[in-house]
């Protein structure tokens, strides 16, 4: 019988390290400072003590360089996680993610894999202004040969860290820096959330929400708040951006007739874009009893100053009117 | 062998080169290294040297002309060498080369037309704006409503324009739909005469003053109505209204197994004889029948026995044995009211407005068809290659006596309109390119216009 | 040998003492190889049997195969756009290549990749790149992965002189460096980037100076040497294999074509192209082999028909095989 353990999120990933890393010798952990310093967000930690510098690689500052020989060590055998300090930094190393790890195996026919993890420390709300608090997924989600996830809890970090281990295909993985410190069951040993599947948080009839990231935890508040005015909201945790679960979303509109996407990637051409264009494709096209509606960040750079940093992405305000005016026909 | 010169492709996109001017004179001698051609591509001109030492012969490639890629414009014949004789057509391409213009569509990437390409691929419709334009002429075709507002109207058969929206712009969203909606037209159930065993619609109306004009009086006449497998008497309701309106006299049966009468029936052959009671009391002087699909069947037999005077087939079963076999079966006894609706879209040929009966209509004729009275029938029907009815030779012999015409939809997705095209000199084809299976459904005006021709 | 062999300096290059006849034999042969298929490559392009463009290494024989000469089948190579010859030297069917340059299912590649991305991962090609200098860091990290599960084992790293100014080639060799991983860099300088001769392009005279930036040994040979290559690279390869960490080796050479098959050579002179081909390696070569006797005439002779065979039954093999099934668009973009 396996034990639960409260951990927060950064500590769930690190125990899946830990878990995955002790099961199999081929894993190894690449990124700037994981080694003694513990990891720029304290992921990482002591796991250097536990598995020893050659397996706890800290890089010189070297984004494009790194991802090249994280994939080039999974074309040849190991299984690497490769750690990017902030998402935004993934610009530099955009040449090896989008031409090299998405492209080689269909490239060479089939011929060699790249079982690669890249994670990506993502989003805003800690002051960190425009250059280390993007949201970069549809980025990311918008090319073939990549798997891209989002775990909105530490039980999902862990279980999603795991399997995308586990997985053959390069998968990029984002945590938004707002939920390290969030607390959560963890189960102990290993377990894998599937790559590919969204998970419905909240049951509901009167509208679907669809979010990703820290957006479903302001979602679900949000849903409290509409319970006690009548109105009925289901939650679903997007959980992976490519693939998108397209069923459980096309299912959910079915039944509630409306939707919202909330996300805190720029609104234009973001995931919710997409979002909205598959359940407008599909069958719930049908039981829509309202237009499809999106909420997601604004169309500027992160701004430094607290009050314009919140004002850029949807906050729980936000999703309440939004879902409000859907159920009225107001939009 | 001689050296061939051919035009080469320098570039990924390249599929022909405009040759600008040799720079070497057929039969003069040419070293390996020297400039031979200059030709010119989109992206600039290019000079081409000479890949072997010899004498420049049979040039073939005309300044100023476009060439394709590998195409042979000239050979360098060095000593002694020659073609052998059957060899030497003017216009040389060689063996291994595949022809330039199967080139140009075997490489997407060297699409000329790829400006003709890449307009048809950009979408016509525009971005949306922000404010809706032009909406007055539409609001007053079509209300706004949400696409489950309009399922649920449509499932009630509501008319959307009934209703008042109270979403923005006035959209209609579904609580504006009345759940339980009083206005449910359904079927209205005319009582039919009863012919011996057969219920069948006789409807003859006084013909209007309008409708008579001195050098045009036509007799009214009696229109015997023969209808197809597992429908009755209402798919002919236009037409029927359309002839009686007329002065002319409708005779409209329900078939064996079919709608109210109760008499069943198991085979093709034994559709016509109780029909015959209705024939006989009619006693019509001036007959014309009017069969569909499987009605040919019966049609025909009636028309060997009565003194009709023209007999006219709308998408008639039997001219051959294609069928769809599976409309047949599953229109006999269909397992779910979605299953009929899916088997009747076959029947329209119209993509937009796929659906010929209403939801609830639908229902009812499930509720109906589920007795399963049509099983055996759809049996008998179907044999191993196909429709087991031929109706060639009966409408051949008719035809000898009697005037006989077909109308066929060139969209029939049930049987094979194509083999009314086989049918002999006597017989009279009416095509209706764009109908599906039930043209009169479709163009009821002009197949009504076809049928009075014969009056 | 006799005694009074023994007493006089054996003044045959490195690659007569050192490699059997044999393996000298393979070598020409397969210098031959490459240059008629190359040729045969060109060929098929401007009848236009070939899609796409094509970056040919004729002139640069000598380096693939001298560097390839030093290495074992379990050693691995990433390769650039200019990868025809690597893909050869490292052992390659040519039948297989030009299936793949015809886009055919049978290709190395499966059709896919074409000529910037040919692969034979069996024989140790983990592939060449169509981004300059996107294969460097790759093979650090196949050197990364080979220091825990194939010790011993080295990658050799091909890239240009326009390579060496991209960022990647610099966090690669400190990577490499730092780690002390097993991983020869090759840098195949032929003088041009593209159109940009090296002396406009770059702040240094020499490539293998940049090594002692990374502080690994840097040499510089002529590229069109074989047995200087061989020379060159085995010493790099076995102070790897003994731990020594990597090195990086500038072979000097030129290519005779232009950088692609739209390349109108402006940038260079006719009288340099022809300078350069003036001291084709390959007859370099052949001519060494042939004064020491290690070929004679008849050998030489059949060498060639040999080649010939190989290229002429390659074609026709590439010609008749199959083209992928439309259907199959979307395999080999995931695993699973």
């Amino acid at each position: 019988m396996s034990t639960v353990a409260e951990l927060s999120y950064a500590e769930a990933i690190r125990d899946g390290f830990a878990t995955a890393m002790t099961a199999d010798e081929r894993v190894v952990l690449l990124g700037e400072d994981i080694g003694v310093y513990g990891g720029a967000f304290q992921v990482t930690g002591d796991l250097v003590e536990r598995f020893g510098d050659d397996r706890v690689i800290d890089t010189p500052i070297s984004e494009l360089g790194a991802a090249g020989v994280a994939i080039g060590a999974a074309v040849n055998g190991l299984r690497p996680v490769l750690e990017f300090q902030f998402s935004d930094f993934a610009a530099l190393a955009m040449e090896q993610i989008t031409n090299q790890a998405a492209k080689m195996r269909y490239m060479l026919g089939g011929a060699v894999s790249v079982p690669v993890v890249m994670r990506f420390p993502s989003g805003s709300g800690t002051g960190a202004a425009a250059q280390h608090s993007q949201s970069l997924e549809a980025w990311l989600g918008h090319v073939p040969g990549l798997k891209v996830v989002q775990p909105s809890t530490p039980y999902d970090a862990k279980g999603l860290l795991l399997a995308a281990i586990e997985d053959p295909d390069p998968v990029m993985m984002f945590e938004h820096k707002l939920l390290y410190k969030m607390r959560g069951n963890v189960p102990e040993g290993h377990y894998t959330v599937p790559i590919g599947k969204a998970e419905i948080r909240r049951r509901g009839s009167d509208a679907t929400v669809v979010a990703s990231a820290v957006m479903v935890h302001r979602a679900l508040a949000a849903a409290e708040r509409l319970a006690e005015r009548g109105i009925s909201l289901e939650v679903i945790d997007l959980r992976s951006v490519r693939p998108i679960d397209t069923d459980t979303i096309v299912e959910s509109v079915c039944r509630t007739h409306r939707l919202l996407c909330v996300y805190e990637g720029v609104k234009t051409l973001g995931i919710g874009a997409e979002i909205s264009a598959r359940v407008a494709e599909s069958e719930a096209f049908d039981f829509l009893d309202a237009p499809i509606a999106r909420l997601g960040g604004a169309e500027t750079p992160i701004p430094y100053n607290p009050r314009l940093e919140k004002a850029a992405v949807p906050q729980i305000e936000d999703i309440e009117k939004a879902v409000t005016g859907l159920v009225a026909g107001r939009l | 062998m001689p050296t061939e010169v051919i035009l080469p492709k320098v570039d990924m996109d390249m599929t022909h080169a405009r040759l600008v001017k040799w720079h070497v004179a057929e039969g003069e001698p040419v070293v390996a290294g020297d400039l031979l051609f200059e030709m010119e591509t989109d992206k600039s001109v290019m000079e081409v040297e000479a890949e072997a030492d010899g004498t420049l012969s049979r040039v073939t490639g005309v300044e100023g002309t476009s060439i394709g890629i590998g195409e042979v414009i000239a050979y360098i014949f060095a000593a002694g060498e020659a073609l052998p004789a059957d060899e030497l057509p003017l216009d040389v391409t060689p063996a291994d080369a595949p022809p330039s213009a199967k080139l140009a569509t075997d490489d997407p990437a060297s699409e000329t037309s790829a400006t003709e390409t890449r307009a048809a691929d950009v979408p016509t419709a525009d971005i949306p704006a922000t404010k809706p334009t032009a909406t007055a002429t539409a609001a007053a075709e079509t209300p706004r409503a949400t696409p489950y507002a309009r399922r649920l109207a449509r499932e009630h058969n509501i008319d959307l324009s009934t209703l008042r929206g109270s979403a923005r712009r006035g959209r209609i969203q579904s609580a504006d739909v009345p759940p339980d909606t009083a206005a449910r037209p359904g079927k209205q159930q005319t009582d039919l005469d009863l012919f011996g065993q057969v219920r069948c619609l006789d409807r003859q109306d006084a013909r209007h003053e309008s409708d008579r004009s001195d050098s045009d009086r036509v007799k009214p006449a009696t229109f015997l109505l023969l209808h197809g497998f597992s429908a009755d008497h209402t798919s002919y309701a236009s037409l029927t209204h359309a002839l009686a309106g007329k002065g002319h006299r409708v005779l409209v049966p329900d078939l064996p197994g079919h709608g109210q009468t109760t008499a069943e029936t198991c085979h093709p052959d034994d559709l016509a004889k109780p029909l015959a009671a209705v024939l006989d009391a009619a006693a019509a002087d001036e007959l014309h029948i009017v069969a569909h699909s499987l009605g040919a069947v019966p049609a025909l037999q009636l028309s060997e026995r009565y003194p009709v005077r023209s007999l006219t087939l709308i998408a008639p079963a039997g001219m051959s044995s294609a069928i769809h076999a599976d409309f047949i079966r599953g229109i006999a006894s269909p397992a779910s009211v979605a299953e009929l609706a899916h088997l009747l879209r076959l029947l329209s040929a119209k993509p937009d407005r796929p659906d010929i009966l209403s939801p609830a209509a639908v229902r009812e004729l499930f509720d109906s068809l589920s007795q399963g009275r049509l099983t055996a029938l759809a049996e008998a029907l179907l044999g191993e290659i196909g429709l087991n009815v031929d109706i060639v030779p009966a409408l051949h012999n008719v035809a000898a006596r009697r005037p006989v015409r077909v109308i066929v939809g060139g969209r029939d997705r049930i049987i094979d309109a194509r083999a009314a095209t086989c049918l002999g000199p006597n017989i009279a084809v009416h095509h209706f390119p764009d109908a599906g299976h039930l043209p009169h459904w479709e163009y009821p005006r002009e197949v009504l216009s076809i049928l009075e021709r014969s009056l | 040998m006799s005694l009074s062999a023994n007493r006089k300096v054996d003044e045959r290059s490195f690659a007569l003492r050192e490699l059997e006849p044999r393996k000298l034999h393979d070598m020409l042969y397969r210098m031959r190889l490459i240059r008629r298929f190359e040729e045969g490559a060109e060929e098929c392009y401007t009848r236009g049997l070939i899609h796409g463009t094509m970056h040919l290494s004729i002139g640069q024989e000598a380096t693939a195969i001298g560097v390839c000469a030093a290495l074992t089948a379990e050693d691995q190579i990433t390769s650039t756009h200019r990868g025809h010859g690597h893909c050869i030297a490292k052992g390659a069917e040519v039948r297989l290549m030009f299936a793949e340059f015809f886009g055919k299912e049978a290709g190395y590649c499966r059709g896919r990749g074409g000529s910037m991305h040919i692969a034979d991962v069996a024989s140790g090609n983990l592939g060449a790149n169509g981004i300059v200098a996107g294969g460097i860091p790759i093979a650090v990290g196949a050197a990364l992965a080979n220091k825990r599960l194939h010790p011993g084992r080295v990658v050799v790293s091909f890239f240009g002189d326009g390579a060496s100014n991209e960022g990647a080639f610099h966090e690669a060799l400190n990577m490499a460096s730092i780690w002390k991983l097993s991983v020869i860099f090759i840098c195949e300088n032929n003088g041009y980037g593209m159109s940009t001769s090296t002396s406009r392009s770059t702040a240094v005279e020499s490539i293998a100076t940049r090594a002692s930036a990374y502080h690994m040994p840097g040499s510089s040979v002529d590229g069109n040497d074989v047995s200087a290559v061989v020379e060159a690279t085995t010493q790099a390869v076995e102070r790897a294999r003994k731990g020594g960490g990597p090195a990086l080796i500038e072979c000097k050479t030129y290519r005779w074509r232009g950088h692609s098959k739209s390349d109108r050579n402006r940038y260079r002179t006719k009288a340099e192209i022809d300078s350069w081909i003036e001291k084709d390696p390959i007859r370099r070569f052949e001519d060494e082999l042939h004064a020491h006797g290690i070929i004679d005439e008849d050998g030489i002779a059949e060498m060639k028909a040999r080649v010939e065979a190989a290229i002429a039954e390659g074609i026709e093999f590439a010609k008749a095989a199959a083209e992928p099934a439309i259907e199959d668009l979307e395999e080999h973009v995931y695993s699973r």
